[in-house]
């Protein structure tokens, strides 16, 4: 699978890419991550684990309002790509990936693999 | 909204160059705020102060309000409308199942947030349509009768 780099695509969709907030929290076992992409299809989503590279990336489309309407207000972005790349500290355990979107947030919890939870060395 | 309280920063002396480089990543900031919305970042400017951000669009028969609220349960938001003035509050909460001391990064906000805006035409306040689907509020409000663009014709002699 060939990678495209964030300003090919960009150019090629002629859209805003936005990089998401997102909380993060590490336990001895598990990475977990949740990401704030309201608006998104689920068929967009996309979550790729290169050894202890993640990217996320989604993309909130423009929305459809029926009839002819004028713009009162115009706060949101809408037609943008979300995209975010994490560099994560522990090796991961690709077949215990878990994902859920849900209300507008990601939630991505990865399990380390074993050799990189913190073993404890007895001391005698 | 709410008024925050300006803080004024005390200046001296000594710390002039470095008032100068504060105001500079202040600037930096602002321009990284405006080139990148929507944004939740938290800059020393804004003072913490958050409101959800606000789509209103402006139909024959309705008005559509579109709001982003990720994270929120439904059951947290209130939207009500009294004399056309639209107001939407609540309250996000933290994931309950995370312990506090395991916060890598946290960029999110949370807390109760608050914003009111003064609808442009009568509206109908008893039939409001709202829905919540992945984080984002979707409120059709319909026109007064009276308040409809009317058609009028006119006949030229």
């Amino acid at each position: 699978m060939i990678h495209k780099s964030r300003s090919t695509r960009a150019a090629q969709h002629d859209h805003r890419i936005v990089r998401p907030p997102v909380d993060i929290y590490e336990t001895d076992k598990e990475i977990m991550l949740y990401v704030e992409m309201p608006g998104v299809s689920k068929d967009t989503l996309d979550i790729e684990l290169q050894g202890t590279s993640l990217t996320i990336s989604a993309f909130r489309k423009k929305e459809h309002i029926n009839g002819k309407y004028a713009e009162l207000y115009n706060e949101r972005f809408t037609e943008i790509e979300y995209l975010r790349e994490f560099q994560l500290n522990a090796d991961i355990d690709r077949h215990k990936l878990l994902a859920n979107y849900l209300n507008g947030v990601l939630e991505v919890i990865l399990v380390k693999s074993h050799a990189s939870t913190p073993q404890k060395i007895p001391i005698s | 909204m709410k008024n925050y309280p300006i803080q004024r920063r005390q200046h001296r002396a000594s710390n002039q160059s470095g008032e100068l480089e504060n105001l500079q990543r202040e600037m930096n900031n602002l321009f990284d705020i405006s080139l990148s919305r929507p944004d939740y970042d938290d800059t020393s400017l804004l003072g913490g102060m958050w409101a959800p951000a606000i789509d209103i669009f402006d139909t024959k028969d309705s008005l559509v309000v579109k709001t982003d609220l990720p994270g929120m349960d439904k059951n947290d938001i209130s939207v009500s409308i009294q004399q056309n003035i639209l107001t939407i509050s609540g309250d996000k909460k933290r994931e309950s199942k995370i312990k506090e001391d395991d916060y890598l990064r946290t960029e999110r906000f949370y807390g109760s947030f608050h914003r009111s805006i003064t609808l442009p035409v009568d509206v109908d306040q008893t039939k409001v349509h709202a829905s919540f689907k992945d984080g984002v509020l979707e409120l059709t409000i319909p026109k007064k009768e009276d308040a409809k663009p009317q058609q009028i014709k006119i006949d030229v002699k």
